[in-house]
């Protein structure tokens, strides 16, 4: 599931303090009741998220206007299948309605739109008959009608209407003409009608209720979706099934690797070229130096992912738009059991091969919040699109790119294990917090509905992609502009004067010399040598220092530093200065720098720690406080030093 | 379990329309009921009840109201059900034929017709039929008598099975429940 | 609102003691039918009010669709809607096949 909201939001009251005051609408549905499309369509995508105050659920607050009728605001509740909560997201929407008042972390609403899914009535009118005790004003937005036509099924709507004595509002989805009639219903709600007896709360009365306003509805049920039930035959099939989820994954992983390369390079060298004209246009020196490595090397090594992440997002809203995603989590259920989470977690954990920050929004979509911390803990593990260019410089360093083994690329082969051994330490992660929360709530039993398989909207998969690459682009560029900006500083501060350089017995008409004395001698320096003996024992330096300490900002900029670094000590070829770096001080000086056991050391580090403050700040997001985040990162940074030792003892010792 | 559900009625908030099952009692006013909710009639609480074939209409005294007794006479109605065989029902075809109608006429049909800038009404004579006038634009409108068959009439047969066509003109219409009269 | 989670409360859903074995919805073999009749006890309370709100209530016809390739879980056909559940709640909803 893609993340479909702009990010802000404090908990409390009302989610932004420019809402207090308007009327209050709230959505109010069971999952799969197009309750999020409406939602969508009348906030237009201008949501406000944040969470509910101490809970993992998520809050979603728009605004609509209903033309002369002013701005009213509509919060989208947490999908709820009955208001006999087992769930914090069912206790939200039960706190929510709380039309006696008796919660105060939220306000409640002024009046309800219940969106009840068409083709599954006799479920969901079970649900409208509970909200209709809350006493607050109702109208019922009768969804995926095209869906119930097209499956034979029947429904007299104005009598419908009748039966339940509430407004009834068909809309489908892709449809405008709903909307402008919902709207206008939304207007008058304080004038809308309610049943003149309240529906039966004992559930088996429910149920001869539902079969009595559904008979006198005319209800026909929809027949069984043969197109998904024929599709479902091959996909979900044993033999063919399995193959055709295999060959998706096949194509997913193919996809960040060589589909995306094409337009990588156009961006490096369009990256590049703007490099020349900075170094061609500009000609005072320090401007220029700020401009090309800190403004245009930082941006550019973000953008050079944005095709790749962008790719990744439009598969994921594609699966996701056609109903294939349930699909897949169905059949990796099995699996996912093994590690104590369920199918929907695959999915979570699949988004996050692109990115961790899709991939932790993502367990929005797993009922239990014991499955979504456990997942979200874990996610940060995945192999993600910014851990490549480290993986791809370090593997580059360790092997040539002709080593085999045995019959495959050498390099192939350390890509793959990393991956690899990066998803099975996630699952791991996910387990091990699945057990450590076991006393917070009870084991939620599993179900998932599948849904029927669509042809997907393209808007919507359109509208879906771009809200999630600009998110991350926006929130990626700032934090790795910042950081690479201020590393830039720190790297060539404090100036060194010439008769200094000179005492030091530095050629001052070599450019690459004085600029390695700089950088040796730089605020960054200091504090990479200052941290040494945390990492002195894993083979590091403080060149390697000052570049984990700033990829704890973003995984990226630690090629952009060593990059920097590398480029002082030798402009032409930065990848031979990288090569022939040894170690200055201490008991290991002379020492090559990047020799095998630090290069596995250092890959080993990258591949378990936390090192995305995009990444804490959605922990904390979606996890409601700093706990779990600040949990996270320690364990990670532990269990990436603990390993990263470990593997340069192995190393070390084979080598 | 028999299913049950409440419908207002437009114009008459002391009256309620039940849809019940259909079939279950016979039609015409409800002379007494089973249990709690004869208790309720025999209180006053509930005044009168008319059945048709596949709903019951009730009356709450003018003093009262449904907030204040819907669930009661819910889970009343919904027990007497469970024996149909102890009400006690008095035929009166014409009274319910006559609230039919009417409700049709505050309904669909009538919204259909005044849409039209038409209107209509209907009459119960003494001899327990009904007569169904459509007036204004609906006078000079060739389309009168599909209106009155098509419209009307299948509502009207699809509530009341045993509806029977009495007499018809362009504009007008008479009907009666069960056999004609004589 | 606390009023309706109380009187939600006073809901039951187990299925009679009888102690007549009955077959559950695991038991159903690809294609065939069967109706609810109640929850055994091999579930929590929380998970019975779930499968109810989910359609799984007493009287309610089911048919099971089809099994995952590694035998768990298991979609079955609810009313309208198909869904996917496991052993470990099928094996907990008591049922009568149908023909």
């Amino acid at each position: 599931m893609s993340p479909q909201h702009d990010h802000c939001g404090a908990g409390g009251g009302a989610l932004s303090t420019a809402n207090v005051g308007l009327t209050r609408f709230a959505v109010v549905g069971s999952p799969n009741s197009g309750k999020t499309t409406l939602f969508n369509a009348l906030t237009g995508l201008h949501a406000k998220t944040g969470n509910y105050p101490g809970v993992t659920v998520a809050r979603y607050e728009g605004r609509t206007r209903l033309g002369e009728h002013g701005t009213v605001v509509v919060e989208d509740l947490p999908g709820t299948y009955s208001l006999d909560p087992i769930s914090p997201d069912e206790q939200i929407v039960v706190d929510v309605l709380d039309t006696d008042h008796q919660n105060t972390r939220v306000d409640v609403p002024d009046a309800m739109l219940v969106t009840l899914n068409a083709t599954t009535l006799r479920r969901s009118l079970g649900l409208l008959a509970q909200l209709q005790q809350t006493g607050l004003p109702i109208c019922v937005v009768l969804t995926f009608t095209d869906d119930l036509s097209r499956r034979g099924g029947r429904l007299d709507i104005p009598a419908f209407t009748r039966a339940l004595g509430v407004p009834v509002v068909t809309v489908v989805a892709g449809h405008r003409d709903g909307l402008a009639d919902l709207r206008h219903v939304m207007a008058r709600f304080d004038s809308w009608t309610s049943p003149v007896v309240p529906p039966p709360t004992d559930p088996a009365e429910v149920s001869a209720w539902v079969d009595s306003v559904l008979e006198s509805s005319g209800y026909r049920l929809p027949a069984v979706d043969t197109r998904t039930h024929r599709i479902d035959s091959v996909v979900l099939h044993p033999v063919l099934g399995t193959a055709i989820f295999l060959l998706t994954m096949f194509v997913f992983f193919q996809t960040i690797f060589t589909v995306a390369a094409p337009l990588q390079d156009s961006v490096e060298t369009f990256f590049g070229w703007l490099g020349g004209v900075v170094a061609d246009h500009v000609h005072i020196g320090w401007l220029s130096a700020f401009l090309s490595q800190a403004v245009i090397g930082g941006v550019g090594s973000v953008l050079v992912f944005v095709p790749q992440i962008a790719l990744l997002f439009l598969l994921i809203a594609l699966l996701e738009g056609t109903g294939y995603l349930a699909r897949a989590a169905f059949l990796m259920d099995r699996v996912m059991a093994r590690a104590g989470l369920e199918g929907r977690a695959f999915v979570a954990l699949l988004s996050s091969f692109a990115c961790a920050i899709p991939g932790i929004m993502a367990t929005r979509s797993l009922p239990s919040a014991r499955d979504r911390l456990a997942t979200m803990m874990g996610a940060p593990l995945m192999t993600c699109s910014a851990r490549l260019p480290v993986y791809i410089l370090l593997v580059s360093l360790l092997l040539p790119s002709d080593a085999r083994f045995g019959l495959f690329n050498a390099r192939g082969v350390v890509m793959f294990a990393l991956y690899f051994f990066g998803a099975l330490s996630a699952m791991a992660a996910a387990a091990v917090f699945k057990k450590l929360t076991a006393r917070s709530g009870p084991m939620l039993p599993f179900y998932m509905e599948m849904p029927p398989y669509q042809v997907p909207r393209l808007k919507t998969v359109a509208a879906e992609v771009w809200t999630a690459a600009s998110a991350f682009l926006r929130k990626v560029t700032s934090i790795i502009l910042a950081t690479t900006m201020v590393l830039w500083v720190l790297l060539n501060l404090p100036l060194r004067g010439e008769a200094e350089m000179a005492a030091a017995g530095v050629d001052t008409t070599d450019d690459a010399a004085v600029a390695a004395y700089v950088i040796d001698h730089s605020y960054a320096a200091s504090v990479g040598r200052a941290v040494e003996p945390v990492f002195e024992p894993l083979g590091f330096d403080w060149r390697i220092n000052i570049g984990i300490l700033s990829s704890l900002a973003a995984r990226e900029v630690f090629v952009a530093t060593l990059g920097q670094v590398a480029a002082a000590e030798n402009p032409e070829e930065p990848a031979q200065a990288l090569r022939e770096m040894t170690v200055q001080d201490g008991p290991q000086a002379g020492r090559t720098l990047f020799d095998a056991p630090t290069i596995a050391a250092l890959l080993v580090f990258f591949m378990y720690a936390l090192q995305c403050m995009s990444t804490v700040a959605v922990l904390r997001r979606e996890s409601g406080s700093w706990k779990w985040p600040a949990i996270a990162f320690s364990y990670m940074f532990a269990l990436a030093w603990a390993m990263a030792w470990l593997a340069k003892t192995v190393v070390g010792a084979l080598v | 379990m028999i299913g049950i559900h409440a419908e207002r009625v437009a114009g008459d908030p002391q009256a309620v329309r039940w849809v019940i099952p259909a079939g279950l009692l016979g039609v015409g006013r409800v002379r007494r009921a089973p249990g709690p909710l004869g208790a309720m009639f025999d209180a006053g609480t509930l005044t009168t009840g008319l059945a048709e074939h596949g709903a019951l209409w009730l009356w709450v005294s003018a003093g009262s109201s449904w907030a204040a007794h819907g669930r009661a006479v819910q889970s009343a109605l919904r027990a007497a059900l469970e024996h149909p065989e102890q009400w006690v029902i008095d035929p009166a075809p014409g009274e319910v034929l006559a609230r039919v109608t009417a409700d049709l006429l505050d309904g669909s049909v009538g919204d259909f017709v005044r849409s039209h800038g038409g209107s209509a009404r209907a009459e119960l004579s003494d001899d327990g039929t009904v007569a169904v006038h459509l007036g204004g634009a609906c006078e000079h409108c060739p389309a009168a008598d599909l209106t009155l068959q098509q419209r009307l009439l299948g509502e009207l047969r699809r509530r009341c099975p045993d509806l029977v066509e009495v007499d018809r003109g362009a504009t007008r219409l008479t009907l009666a429940l069960g056999a004609a009269p004589d | 609102m606390s009023s309706v989670s109380d009187r939600m409360r006073q809901r039951e859903f187990r299925a009679d003691a009888a102690g007549t074995p009955r077959i559950t919805l695991a038991h159903l073999q690809r294609g065939q039918r069967a109706r609810v009749v109640g929850y055994g006890e091999g579930i929590e309370d929380s998970a019975a009010r779930r499968l109810f709100d989910l359609g799984l209530s007493p009287g309610i016809e089911v048919e099971m669709v089809r099994r995952a390739p590694l035998r768990d879980p298991v979609i079955y056909r609810v009313g309208d809607y198909e869904i996917a559940l496991r052993r470990e709640q099928s094996t907990a909803i008591h049922v009568d096949r149908v023909r």
